[in-house]
């Protein structure tokens, strides 16, 4: 028995190393968005379905919205908040590797992200590793068109709402919703199924009547291929936002009807309109946490903020602010 | 604005990229200390931030399996093993002080799984108590050169050596009381 690979059982934060990597974050920050991009992307925007200059407009909507996510070598970096005003100092940036190689998934991670795309609508799929650790995708529904999602959020009368309209000339490109479990209905394992790596996938049903939409994405498309994604979701508390942005960028507060803030960030290749308000109530739902960890008891949660993000590749400020506006 | 990490967490789970972004800001600079303590001369500066962002990405795949209060020992945990695995892939391997542990009972390490082989280990350097459990960890878990750590903790190598068997052996009894409760059960 090797002392070493005992301690692979175990994780320690006591001892103190010397940290002296601070100027490597920027391009660790880079190369982890880059891998979660390109694998959920894989896992839930195929090629056949969207087009690259969707993912792409995505990745650099992610990348540059993150906090102290930077792209420029020399350049620096700001957070600013819902008014567009700076939130601490402006920091360098250390030079990037954009060429940075993105991994390759291994077998596993590629066998776990077939059966997280083969779930049925609105599962809840659960992939269970072999060293006690778990994994889980949000469960989604796919949605067809836009009054389709208009639809289901008036059937179930959504807190959510479409605060955008698309032009006529757009065309819906892809989308989905996601669901949660309404406080007070659990969900019930259906199967597990061992597979040939080091792990099992499990399949969840809610229980029937408690699925509410907590969110949606939607893309659409013009015919040169330029494309507007969508996003809305339901937030905690704290999931309040400071924005990033670099030297260059544009950021100003937008007043819009219904939303309590709203802030437009103009950056070189891209612009993104951020969205918030409030609920009137808090809606709780089931936490899935104490279903990937048997021994924690299962958890009431509740989202009090609606939190809406429109995104436009290669799109200025006037070509996004138009389609929020009355 | 995210606060702290049991904020952090909360808001990972929700799978916001925003609070991924604090891990990474916060603990990028710890995450590459590890990798590097672990990967010692051969991982280069290219290597350790890969692995990094491996780590990360990991974090983000499996947040909802991190106890809430032990963020950074995960990533401590992942980082040592990503370094781990970088070094195995390079054929590589650090030397360390009696690194095989000859027990009694060949099949002993076979009988414990993986809870409990950390139950016992954790119970082992709680029994070893301070500094001890430091320099084991230093040297077992991280990978340390004993001539680091005898430098790192102000002590001689021989000191740092014979304490290093002490805590040997301790490990050796937690081991052999494991196996023995392991039967009986």
């Amino acid at each position: 028995m090797r002392i070493s690979d005992l301690m692979d059982a175990i994780e320690d934060d006591t001892v103190v190393l010397p940290e002296t990597d601070a100027d490597a974050s920027a391009r660790i920050m880079e190369a982890t968005m880059k891998k979660i991009h390109t694998i959920e992307g894989n896992k839930t925007m195929p090629a056949k379905r969207l087009g690259r200059g969707a993912l792409a407009a995505i990745i650099a909507a992610a990348i540059l919205a993150l906090s102290g996510a930077a792209l420029a070598a020399g350049h620096m970096f700001q957070l600013v908040n819902w008014k567009g005003e700076p939130v601490g100092e402006p920091e360098p940036m250390a030079t990037p590797h954009l060429e940075t190689a993105i991994a390759a998934e291994d077998e596993s991670s590629q066998a776990a992200a077939r059966i997280v795309e083969s779930q049925k609508s609105g599962e809840l799929v659960i992939i269970r590793h072999a060293d006690g650790s778990a994994e889980s995708a949000e469960r989604r529904e796919e949605l067809g068109s836009l009054e389709e999602l208009r639809e289901r959020l008036a059937a179930e009368d959504s807190v959510l709402t479409v605060p955008f309209h698309i032009p006529a000339n757009w065309s819906f490109s892809q989308g989905w919703l996601t669901l949660e479990s309404a406080a007070g209905y659990g969900y019930t394992l259906v199967s597990a199924e061992e597979t040939d790596y080091d792990f099992t996938a499990e399949r969840w049903a809610a229980a029937e009547g408690g699925d509410f939409i907590a969110g949606y994405l939607v893309v659409f498309h013009d015919a040169d291929g330029e494309e507007r994604a969508i996003e809305a979701r339901l937030q905690w508390p704290e999931n309040e936002h400071a924005f990033g942005t670099e030297d260059g960028d544009r950021a100003e507060a937008l007043t819009v009807d219904g939303m309590e803030n709203a802030l437009l960030i103009e950056r070189s290749q891209s612009a993104t309109v951020y969205m918030q308000k409030p609920l009137d109530e808090p809606i709780a739902y089931e936490s899935v946490f104490h279903l990937m960890n048997p021994e924690s008891v299962p958890i009431t949660e509740a989202f009090t903020t609606a939190f809406y993000r429109l995104n436009g590749w290669n799109a200025d400020a006037d070509e996004l602010t138009v389609l929020i506006a009355p | 604005m995210i606060v702290d990490e049991r904020q952090a967490l909360r808001a990972l789970r929700r799978r916001d990229e925003a609070a991924l972004a604090w891990f990474i800001t916060r603990y990028a600079a710890y995450v590459s200390a590890v990798i590097r303590s672990v990967g010692g001369i051969f991982l280069a500066p290219e290597d350790i931030e890969e692995a990094a962002s491996d780590v990360f990405l990991i974090l983000w795949q499996n947040a909802a399996s991190v106890r809430p209060g032990k963020e950074k020992a995960y990533l401590s945990g992942v980082a040592r093993n990503k370094a781990r695995e970088r070094l195995r892939a390079l054929g590589q391997e650090l030397p360390l002080e009696e690194d095989v542990l000859a027990l009694p009972d060949a099949d002993m390490e076979g009988d414990l799984n993986r809870r409990e082989q950390a139950d016992v280990l954790r119970r082992a350097l709680l029994g070893m108590g301070w500094p001890d459990r430091e320099l084991f960890l230093r040297h077992y878990y991280y990978g340390q050169p004993l001539s680091r750590i005898a430098e790192a903790m102000d002590m001689n190598l021989s000191t740092v050596k014979t304490r290093l068997r002490r805590g040997r052996e301790r490990l050796k009894e937690e081991l052999m009381k494991g196996g023995i409760s392991h039967e009986d059960i």
